[in-house]
């Protein structure tokens, strides 16, 4: 009732603050459309250059739908090196350190949320601390390091696994990611201590209370962690670059760039045909794990308690 | 009563020092991950910062030599400065 007796002046006013939310709302509208036109637009031009003609891809004006596709273009692209065995190695590795963190960041952050030692705190403080640290300043002398530790030389490990891989994974073993460890340990601590007191008073390990209460209460950051870890060593470019010796070991990055040297004869297609190739999965994971992506940032910001 | 306060100290104690030992055991990967992998390679570069070195013979100890000639040259102190620049111009704007 009140709303329809309200006096004039009342419904002018809603309706003015009405039209400037509007406006605002068209302002947003426009630059999120720039936004998202130029995030886009070079994504779309390389999609639609793999499966142009040669003489299509810098034709001027821009050719956004080739003539006739091209699909030839990507049979041809992923032949001219080893592709088949690079995405091997890429998903090795990717199994290789997503296994590395969660097992580690895990259990560290589930001592750093939930046991009570001397020199936690301080601990935490330096693992944050890594965060801060660019990955750059630590190269030189770390690289010197796994050469003194003979893990930069050719050779394999146990015959299965190349021996360059070891610098590669062996820090995600060690719970070296510190924002994965501070997730982790801020969604544990927002799992009711009671669950857990339970099961110590019913004679539980600290083993069996972190993978059997702990981590099962913990799937979504467990997922979170998971898909970043995967897209972190996926898009890896510089370690790979820097660690790996032998051709077949490369990763699918190494393979991309090396792509770039054979493009002598302007081939540029062919380039593009494999950046899409590549990017593929990556783009399918993030189809199919965008909740996990708003969630880690969600979580970052809220934290636990 | 004095004599329950004690064995439940004690038998408190224990349990902390269970405890302390439980949290360092889980948190190992990381201490000696950071100890060897972030730690060390920061105290290397330290180290190596007094000394000249081609990586094939061995390192000479040249005192503050290579800051003296890190702050007189050029490209470095420019590098710096662009550094600067671009942090402190590009960073606001986004």
């Amino acid at each position: 009732m009140a709303t329809i007796t309200a006096p004039r002046f009342l419904i002018l006013r809603r309706s003015r603050r009405q039209i400037i939310e509007t406006i605002g709302l068209i302002v947003l509208q426009i630059v999120m459309t720039l936004a998202l036109i130029t995030f886009l637009g070079p994504t779309l031009w390389m999609i639609s250059s793999s499966l142009k003609a040669r003489t299509e891809v810098f034709a001027v004006p821009i050719v956004w739908i080739p003539a006739v596709p091209q699909w030839g273009n990507y049979v041809e692209a992923l032949n001219l090196l080893p592709f088949g065995r690079f995405a091997i190695n890429t998903f090795g590795l990717c199994l290789l350190t997503m296994a590395g963190t969660l097992t580690s960041a895990s259990m560290v952050a589930y001592s750093f949320a939930r046991l009570r030692w001397p020199g936690r705190d301080f601990f935490f403080m330096l693992l944050l601390g890594t965060m801060m640290l660019p990955e750059i300043v630590t190269l030189i002398p770390r690289f010197i390091e796994f050469r003194w530790l003979g893990w930069v030389k050719p050779g394999t490990v146990l015959g299965i696994l190349p021996l360059n891989y070891l610098p590669l994974t062996v820090p995600y073993w060690m719970a070296l990611t510190p924002l994965y460890v501070f997730l982790m340990r801020q969604f544990f601590k927002g799992i009711p201590m009671e669950l857990e007191e339970a099961a110590l008073v019913d004679g539980a390990s600290r083993f069996s209370i972190l993978f059997r209460i702990i981590l099962p209460l913990s799937k979504p950051v467990i997922a979170t962690v998971a898909v970043f870890q995967f897209l972190q060593t996926y898009n890896d470019f510089l370690e790979p670059l820097i660690y790996i010796r032998n051709r077949n070991d490369w990763t699918l990055a190494l393979g991309l760039r090396a792509l770039n040297d054979v493009q002598q004869t302007g081939q540029w297609e062919l380039l593009f045909a494999a950046s899409t190739a590549v990017l593929l999965p990556v783009l399918l994971i993030f189809i199919f794990a965008q909740r996990f992506f708003v969630q880690g940032i969600a979580t970052t910001g809220f934290g636990g308690r | 009563m004095a004599a329950t306060a004690v064995l439940r100290r004690r038998r408190f104690s224990a349990l902390a020092v269970r405890e302390w030992l439980q949290g360092y055991l889980f948190a190992a990967p990381f201490l000696i991950g950071f100890a060897a992998f972030v730690a060390f390679p920061m105290l290397y570069s330290i180290w190596l910062m007094f000394q000249k070195w081609d990586l094939l013979s061995p390192p000479v100890f040249v005192g503050l030599r290579n800051i003296q000639r890190a702050l007189t040259d050029e490209l470095a102190l420019k590098s710096l400065y662009n550094s600067a620049y671009y942090t402190f111009l590009a960073v606001p704007v986004q």
